[in-house]
């Protein structure tokens, strides 16, 4: 009995220093994490104030406001003018395509030649070759 | 180990397991004791942890409300008006500063614009928390890390950026450096419990859905630039305008000169800066006439086919009111509206009856402020009752003053089949904007003003104006009010505005443009509204009507079927 207490004992003893170790580790390990946790959450602050500046800076740069400076500025080059009225059109000015129409009378004799046995284009090929 | 007991004669011996098994019990109950006291201890540590109330408040603000961002403003099209971007704000806690003189002066060398006394004044101390600068760049922000004084650090405070400048000062408004709004629809999205989300802490990063407006920025940035080209072409103090979607209500885009940059919220505060649109009253002159024509014509009491006796001015005792163009002669409506006779327009008036008149323009929605989500409104004056002079003046629109938000709101109604509607700034489909609507004059009314208003363009005070937005079936009335200098009414000073719509034939856009004291162009061209707030407002048309998806057609049909039919039979 009192051995069995004894080796209770050193094997709690032994549990007890695993225990402490692991503790610690994991404790060790934790404060890691929240290091990395942190890290990770100021790069995400930074990268989204980055962000929002550059979303400010792109909301600038398409501003009406902003490029209407621009093209002032290269209008020599670009000679950009309010559409006049002549230059507007809709589909339904558009005029019709022409009608194209077709030879039936010539169709239908040609199948009839074909029809009858004779193939006049493939005898025109048979002459180029 | 053992230990005899002598009890009453008996002995009892106690074997050496019973003693080793009391000493164990006595060493249990010590060992309880002071586990007991240890968890005992832990339990009072977390009471008190619990009981301790961290300070997060910053110089009495609480810190969720200062890193609280506020929505996106965005146009109808979904480019942003404002936006928030984050950025570094410098703090101290001087209870960790070792050296404030090599603090203050290391601060210093990266923002020299500080006062030294107040910096060291502020570093000293033992408080936890104050401010040193608030809203530095990116590249302040390095400098000063690079330092590497401890007891400085940086908080990311959202800062609100407009990107358009200017250019829709009046509508955003501005907000404080704590990101309160303090203008505008800024100010209208705090009142409308945004404010309520940042103090709970809600408001926060990105999770806050951005807010669109009813604006078109393409049209706003036009209408700016129009204004802006007016102010310098007829030396004018001031000019603005405003333009309408008539089927909804929407504000398409508002603007008044001179403005300020929502980014420097300062230049609000300069005198003359307020919002013409909303927040100013003026006698509006003979655009008025619009009004008291729809009046006259919904109340059966003239017909579009009448004649007017316009041949005498109309007499109040020892006043004569007389006509500007005076033609003197008897005129029909469309003749009156065109020549813009005072002396007809009051007979009209009058044969509606002075007090009809009057609850008329209650109907039409002038009274009070114009109703639209800016804070910057005030009310229109309108006399209570109306004696016959006073009925005779208002009907060519003096002795009242509206807005000219009240003005475009009316015109709306009067195009769009006399269905009047509150402005606003926020995005409403047709459907929604019927169900608020009142219908204040019959569609036949309606009708007749949209012919009027055509008319006008095509031969009266809009030709000027209709030659430059040809196509574009456009048309309005121009009004100039002499302003009141010392008690008079100056013929040198005056107000020039324009209201109108377009296309007549299917009207979607009304617009209203005023300039204040215009001076002419050159020395040819008048000085009255047609050549100028006429001529701007057919230049806005020109350029926004494509944006809009209205497509010019020339088809001289299109006017005539605006005439009606009463008149059609005389015409041809």
């Amino acid at each position: 009995m009192i051995r069995f207490v004894h080796r209770l004992n050193i094997v709690l003893a032994i549990v007890a220093v695993i225990a402490v170790v692991a503790v610690y580790s994991q404790k060790h390990v934790a404060e890691l994490t929240a290091d990395e946790i942190v890290r990770i959450e100021r790069a995400m602050a930074r990268q989204q104030a980055d962000l929002s500046i550059l979303k400010a800076d792109w909301a600038y740069l398409n501003q009406p406001t902003h490029i209407q400076p621009i093209v002032d500025r290269h209008n020599e080059v670009l000679n950009l003018q309010v559409a006049k009225v002549a230059q507007f059109g809709n589909f339904a000015d558009l005029p019709m395509r022409p009608q194209q129409r077709l030879d039936t009378d010539a169709l239908d004799a040609l199948f009839e030649t074909i029809e009858a046995g004779e193939d006049p284009i493939g005898s025109l090929l048979e002459d180029l070759l | 180990m053992s230990a005899i007991i002598h009890d009453q004669g008996t002995i009892a011996i106690d074997g050496a397991r019973k003693a080793r098994g009391n000493l164990t019990g006595a060493r249990i109950r010590w060992a309880m004791v002071f586990v007991l006291l240890v968890f005992s201890v832990m339990g009072a540590r977390l009471i008190w942890l619990g009981n301790v109330v961290v300070d997060t408040t910053i110089e009495g603000q609480a810190r969720d409300a200062i890193m609280a961002s506020r929505p996106a403003i965005l146009d109808r099209n979904g480019l942003e008006m404002a936006v928030d971007i984050r950025v570094p704000s410098l703090f101290a806690e001087p209870r960790r500063i070792i050296d404030v003189d090599e603090a203050a002066d290391a601060i210093l060398t990266v923002l020299p614009n500080l006062d030294s006394t107040w910096l060291r004044q502020r570093l000293t101390g033992d408080r936890g928390f104050v401010w040193v600068s608030r809203e530095l760049t990116p590249a302040q922000q390095e400098r000063i890390m690079r330092l590497g004084i401890p007891g400085l650090d940086f908080l990311e405070e959202s800062k609100r950026f407009y990107p358009g400048g200017a250019v829709a000062s009046h509508i955003l408004g501005a907000v404080n450096i704590d990101n309160v709004g303090i203008a505008g629809v800024e100010k209208h999205l705090d009142d409308d419990n945004l404010a309520l989300l940042q103090d709970l802490g809600l408001a926060r990063d990105s999770a806050l859905t951005p807010v669109n407006l009813s604006i078109d920025l393409r049209v706003q940035h036009i209408l700016h630039d129009e204004l802006l080209d007016s102010l310098e072409r007829y030396q004018a103090i001031a000019a603005a305008g405003a333009i309408m979607d008539v089927n909804t209500g929407e504000v398409i885009a508002l603007a008044s000169l001179p403005d300020f940059d929502p980014n420097v919220p300062a230049g609000m505060l300069q005198e003359g800066h307020f919002n013409r649109i909303t927040a100013a009253k003026f006698e509006v002159g003979s655009i008025f006439k619009t009004i008291t024509f729809a009046g006259a014509l919904d109340s059966g009491a003239v017909r579009i086919t009448d004649d007017i006796d316009a041949r005498f001015g109309v007499r109040f005792g020892r006043y004569t009111i007389s006509d500007f163009h005076g033609k003197y002669r008897i005129l029909s409506v469309p003749e009156v509206y065109q020549y813009s006779s005072n002396i007809g327009t009051i007979k009209m008036m009058q044969a509606m009856g002075k007090d009809n008149f009057r609850a008329f323009l209650t109907r039409m929605g002038l009274e009070g402020a114009p109703v639209i989500e800016l804070p910057e409104v005030t009310r229109s004056a309108i006399p209570a009752t109306f004696s016959e002079v006073g009925a005779a003046t208002a009907s060519f629109g003096h002795g009242l003053s509206i807005t000219p938000m009240h003005m475009l709101t009316a015109m709306s109604a009067l195009v769009n089949g006399g269905r009047l509607m509150d402005a606003t700034l926020f995005p409403r489909t047709e459907a929604e904007a019927r169900a608020v609507s009142t219908q204040v004059v019959s569609e036949q009314t309606s009708a007749y003003i949209r012919y009027l208003m055509r008319h006008n363009a095509i031969s009266g005070s809009g030709s000027r104006a209709n030659a430059i937005a040809k196509g574009y079936r456009w048309g309005g009335k121009t009004g100039t009010a002499e302003k009141v200098i010392d008690g008079r009414y100056s013929s040198a000073k005056s107000l020039a505005l324009f209201a109108s719509a377009f296309p007549l034939d299917d009207p979607q856009y009304a617009l209203i443009v005023l300039v204040d004291e215009p001076k002419p162009e050159n020395e040819t061209s008048g000085r009255t509204a047609g050549w100028n707030a006429g001529e701007m407002s057919g230049r806005i048309v020109t350029r926004i009507a494509p944006m809009l998806g209205v497509q010019p057609n020339l088809d001289p049909m299109l006017d005539t079927q605006l005439v009606p039919a009463q008149l059609r039979a005389g015409m041809l």
